[in-house]
């Protein structure tokens, strides 16, 4: 053998192929990526879209009675009367102040008695308990108590709303301050902040995310009740018109009426949303 | 003013932490002190600023703090413990309001100053998100001068960067100390950092954490270079007198988890 095949073969050898065969070039296979949500914006819209064209096409071609789901361009138009003769603010205002006051309550206080909690050691001692024997009563079924009461009028739903905000936004508002950094808090008390100085400005905007998480289900929450509220005993509302439309079988106005408050909803899921991307910009 | 310690000792319920360590900060100087770890360092460190009590013995200030300290026993944090809703200004401010009432023009002016020393002016208006580890420790460096502390307790402070951040911030601190000097106590297992920065080197045993030795370095810090021999002869002889302590305690917390 010459110095030369020698060389070739070490060359080929610490190549890692045979000294003979083509050396075969392929990409290394990807075995990486998924397992990652990714923002997709227009899906939901198309979903929802199908859904109603679906629908709409099954109840005017027959396969879909008129007696299970009502003709979507039927509910629309019903809406359009209720908006035309006024009856869509005869109810929905009546709704809209119930939840307003009623969640308005219930949060304030529940932050507030979330974050005694948080920091004395002795109100969690006493209310901890408490809060986890009433989170589970469900509210409707106090709503007789509280109209006797608060009474019969905006009272008792005022009250039903506000407790049933109160519980989870105590239970969210406790852990989110029990989650602060507590290295945050060391660091406050190493540079000789008063106790209302580090609660100002430690604890509270370190709460913040987890409260406004927890404002999310509260909120909800607050709907439900409202609707429950007012189909026990309301004459104008939401609920009271999805009550009287049901009663009378009059499937478009009813859907109508779920339609408001799933709006409601995404409302207030997209105002708390907003909230969080001004307030919590910091967040990484 | 000096700080020091007298036969502090202590225990975590069952666990003793600390026995028995008595120790003095001299004015102007930087003590280091390199342990094991869970030997009790950074323990003893929250001690010497009364974050911590310790469960026997006494933790003494002698002496007045110089007048114009604004927080005479200030900490920087090996997790920065930077406030992530405050700007970097924003968070040497925090520090300057909590002390006493002093006017508002007289912090700005104090925030500027002190902004300036560590290079920070141009971010002064970035969010932590924004910035880098090492450049997060540099504010919490200048945090902490800017409320002119007698004594500056330093747990860990470079232990959360990168090697090369590290030697950076190494030069800050040698830089920062030589212009002015301040009184130190720098927790670390880094035996490097310690032969960089201490005038003093104490080393602690594997818990209980005791004083085992304490070692002078004699040359001026600004002096102290990256591969120095006479430093690495000195971080050589630390190693040995830890290598074991280092190796027990290793076993110690396998044998714990067990």
């Amino acid at each position: 053998m010459t110095d030369s095949a020698i060389d070739r073969e070490t060359q080929a050898a610490s190549a890692g192929r045979p000294a003979n065969g083509q050396a075969t070039v392929r990409d290394v296979p990807y075995r990486g990526g998924g397992f990652r949500p990714v923002r997709v914006r227009w899906v939901a819209p198309v979903v929802f879209a199908l859904l109603i064209a679906f629908l709409e096409y099954g109840t005017r071609a027959g396969f879909i009675s008129p007696l299970t789901i009502p003709r979507p361009s039927a509910v629309l138009a019903t809406f359009a009367e209720l908006w035309r003769t006024g009856m869509l603010w005869t109810h929905l205002l009546p709704s809209l102040q119930r939840l307003a006051v009623g969640a308005a309550m219930g949060a304030s206080a529940g932050i507030a008695v979330g974050v005694a909690i948080g920091l004395f050691s002795y109100v969690r001692a006493a209310l901890v308990p408490l809060v986890a024997a009433l989170f589970p009563i469900p509210k409707i079924a106090l709503l007789p108590l509280f109209v006797i009461w608060f009474g019969v009028d905006e009272g008792s739903k005022y009250a039903l709303i506000a407790f049933g905000t109160f519980t989870p936004t105590v239970v969210s508002t406790y852990g989110a301050v029990d989650n602060v950094d507590r290295t945050l808090i060391r660091m406050g008390q190493s540079f000789g902040l008063a106790w209302l100085s580090i609660v100002r400005k430690i604890v509270l905007p370190g709460a913040l995310p987890g409260i406004l998480s927890g404002l999310r289900i509260s909120l909800a929450i607050a709907i439900i009740l409202l609707v429950a509220a007012e189909m026990l005993g309301a004459e104008h509302g939401v609920g009271a018109m999805i009550l009287q439309a049901g009663s009378l079988y009059d499937l478009e106005r009813l859907f109508a009426g779920v339609a408001i408050l799933s709006a409601l909803g995404v409302l207030l899921s997209f105002t708390i949303g907003q909230a969080e991307r001004r307030l919590l910009a910091w967040r990484a | 003013m000096r700080l020091s310690l007298d036969g502090v000792s202590h225990a975590y319920g069952p666990t003793e932490v600390l026995r028995d360590i008595s120790l003095t900060v001299p004015d102007g100087e930087i003590v280091c002190l390199i342990g094991p770890s869970g030997c009790g360092k950074s323990t003893l460190l929250r001690f010497l600023g009364g974050l911590e009590r310790p469960s026997a013995g006494r933790v003494l200030q002698i002496g007045a703090p110089p007048p114009g300290s604004l927080n005479p026993l200030t900490y920087v944090f090996q997790d920065f413990a930077l406030l992530p809703w405050r700007t970097v200004a924003g968070n040497v401010r925090l520090a300057l309001r909590g002390s006493t009432k002093i006017a508002r023009a007289e912090i700005d002016r104090l925030v500027d100053d002190v902004l300036a020393r560590t290079r920070l002016s141009d971010f002064r208006r970035a969010l932590p998100k924004q910035i880098s580890g090492g450049m997060k420790q540099r504010v919490a460096i200048a945090r902490a001068l800017a409320v002119k502390p007698a004594v500056m307790l330093l747990d860990e402070p470079l232990s959360a960067l990168d090697a090369q951040t590290r030697e950076l911030l190494l030069d800050d601190l040698v830089q920062l100390w030589t212009r002015t000097p301040f009184t130190g106590v720098y927790v670390t297992h880094n035996l490097a950092e310690a032969v960089r920065v201490g005038h003093r080197v104490v080393v602690l045993s594997r818990r209980p954490g005791q004083v085992r030795e304490v070692v002078a370095i004699d040359r001026p810090l600004a002096e102290r270079g990256l591969a120095d021999p006479d430093l690495e002869r000195i971080q050589a002889r630390l190693w040995d007198l830890m290598r074991e302590e280092a190796m027990a305690a290793d076993q110690e917390l396998a044998d714990a988890r067990s």
